[in-house]
């Protein structure tokens, strides 16, 4: 019987985002009153799993873990020398700025200066270390999504999984029980497909305003939630929902973060 | 059926062993002379150097594949080493494996040169130019260091379920495993004794503090090459009873240096 849920993730798990609908991390909050949600918008795996490492040991049949399992490139520089917290992304350095009062997390804000006084101190050093652990970061996400699915034996809890891009998994579907589940769809595809098809053809989603949060609508929202709930229930998970949101097109950029 | 070994890991499985060799078979000839042989040890050095030998090659294992882990240091890091400081030989991963993080201290410390084995070799200029830079590696990565063999072994565990090879894993320290026996089946096995405990209880008298002083191959008497053997050879054939490592076979260690390192 689950009692506790914990979510880690990135902007797809973002509780900061603006209120616009219902989301699926709501849905599970209200329905597990003991629900934390550590994702955060720009984060990657390695900033998950600092506090995934902490919570193994005491992890049991109660618990419900639900990951988004974001790209592996975007290493957690947060250390003193880093000055604030920085992930490096794709050879950018996103930096993150928090702020309680803009109740939008999608403004991650990529601050040149920021970027620019960090990167000339920093750059070398940063380097190095990518360097170091290249290889590391590279199967990063296949050895995450292993000691998950070691930890789902071990531990006895649930544990549920959503890709960004199918590619960053080893295991993908295949050790998927009662225990530990990998989406089959992922959300990199999902957000794509849920624009109707005429608008797929016109625009570049990455032009539209984006009224939607965590990247989806609340349809999809919704519909993630009956994933997880499937999962915990032995009941049938569905699908994303295809064609079922028309744009607004300006000409912002969207950046996943 | 198994056709062909792959074996990763420290000085315990190291073929190339440079120092005194003692005339007698080794666990790894053993399985040489029964399997196709691929050993890819080195001594010195931790997972974080043996996983990048690994990453190339794990997608081709199948039901014929025995994979042999020594899973040794966390901290034992194979730093960049930049162009200009490369031999591209041997030295190299010596070379960056010199330096250590002393996870109390929170800096970045050097063995002792004086006292290394490729004393010729050392070069000290890249560890003084790059101690910032290691230091800031290790700050980034500590959490991901402290954990990597608790990912090492689980990502180990579910290769040996998609792949379908066996995997047979032995660690320094048994309490360093994370899933420790509790998966042990015909395709994964986690050996229940760490190595450093089977190299010291080898001595009827190891002496406080214990240090090893490497008159052994891989730091195991004859016994215990062929002790690992059988374990190796049990887990392929499907024997679940595994042997004993053998205890008090020598008296004390002969103390030439005061120096330990497991290597």
């Amino acid at each position: 019987m689950i009692e506790r849920v914990t979510i880690y993730g990135d902007s797809f798990a973002d509780p900061n985002w603006e209120y616009i609908h219902p989301t699926w991390h709501g849905r599970l909050k209200d329905r597990w009153s003991k629900t934390v949600n550590y994702g955060k918008s720009g984060s990657g795996p390695m900033y998950s799993f600092k506090k995934f490492y902490e919570s193994l040991p005491k992890l049991n049949h109660e618990d419900l873990i639900v990951f988004v399992l974001s790209g592996a490139a975007r290493v957690y520089f947060n250390i003193k020398e880093a000055g604030s917290e920085i992930h490096q992304w794709n050879n950018r350095v996103v930096v993150s700025i928090e702020d309680s009062e803009s109740p939008a997390s999608r403004d991650s804000i990529q601050s040149e200066s920021e970027y620019d006084k960090w990167i000339k101190i920093n750059k070398d050093k940063a380097r190095f270390a990518v360097d170091t652990f290249h290889d590391e970061v590279v199967y990063g996400n296949w050895k995450y999504e292993s000691l998950l699915y070691a930890a789902s034996r071990i531990q006895k809890c649930k544990i549920f999984i959503w890709q960004l891009g199918m590619e960053d998994s080893y295991i993908k579907t295949s050790l998927n029980d009662d225990y530990f589940y990998v989406h089959n769809e992922t959300l990199e595809e999902a957000v794509w497909n849920e624009y109707v098809e005429e608008e797929r053809l016109i625009h570049k989603f990455t032009d539209d305003l984006y009224y939607k949060v965590n990247h989806l609508t609340e349809v999809n929202h919704e519909v993630m939630y009956k994933q997880v709930a499937g999962f915990v229930d032995g009941t049938e998970i569905p699908k994303f929902l295809k064609n079922v949101y028309k744009g607004t097109y300006k000409k912002d950029e969207f950046v996943y973060d | 059926m198994t056709k062909r070994v792959w074996i990763f890991g420290d000085s315990y499985a190291d073929p190339h062993w440079e120092k005194e060799r003692y005339v007698h078979e080794t666990w790894y000839e053993m399985l040489a002379k029964q399997y196709g042989y691929k050993n890819f040890a080195m001594a010195g050095t931790g997972a974080h150097y043996s996983m990048k030998e690994f990453y190339r090659r794990y997608k081709q294992f199948n039901e014929e594949d025995l994979v042999v882990w020594v899973l040794s240091g966390e901290d034992r890091i194979q730093f960049h080493l930049p162009d200009k400081f490369r031999t591209n030989n041997r030295g190299d991963i010596n070379l960056v494996h010199e330096s250590y993080w002393d996870f109390k201290r929170q800096e970045v410390l050097f063995k002792d040169p004086t006292s290394c084995d490729l004393v010729d070799n050392f070069d000290e200029s890249f560890h003084k130019t790059h101690k910032d830079h290691m230091s800031f590696t290790m700050k980034t990565f500590e959490k991901e260091v402290i954990n990597s063999n608790k990912k090492n072994e689980s990502f180990l565990y579910t290769i040996s379920r998609i792949q379908k090879c066996k995997i047979c894993i032995f660690f320094l320290n048994y309490d360093n495993s994370y899933i420790k026996n509790s998966l042990n089946d015909d395709s994964f096995y986690i050996h229940p004794r760490g190595f450093e405990r089977v190299s010291e209880e080898e001595y009827s008298d190891p002496g406080l503090p214990y240090y090893e002083d490497n008159k052994r191959n891989n730091h195991l008497s004859e016994a215990n090459h062929k002790i690992m053997y059988n374990i190796i050879n049990n887990f392929v054939q499907g024997i679940h009873e595994m042997p004993e490592f053998k205890q008090n076979l020598l008296e004390e260690p002969e103390r030439k240096t005061d120096r330990f390192i497991y290597d």
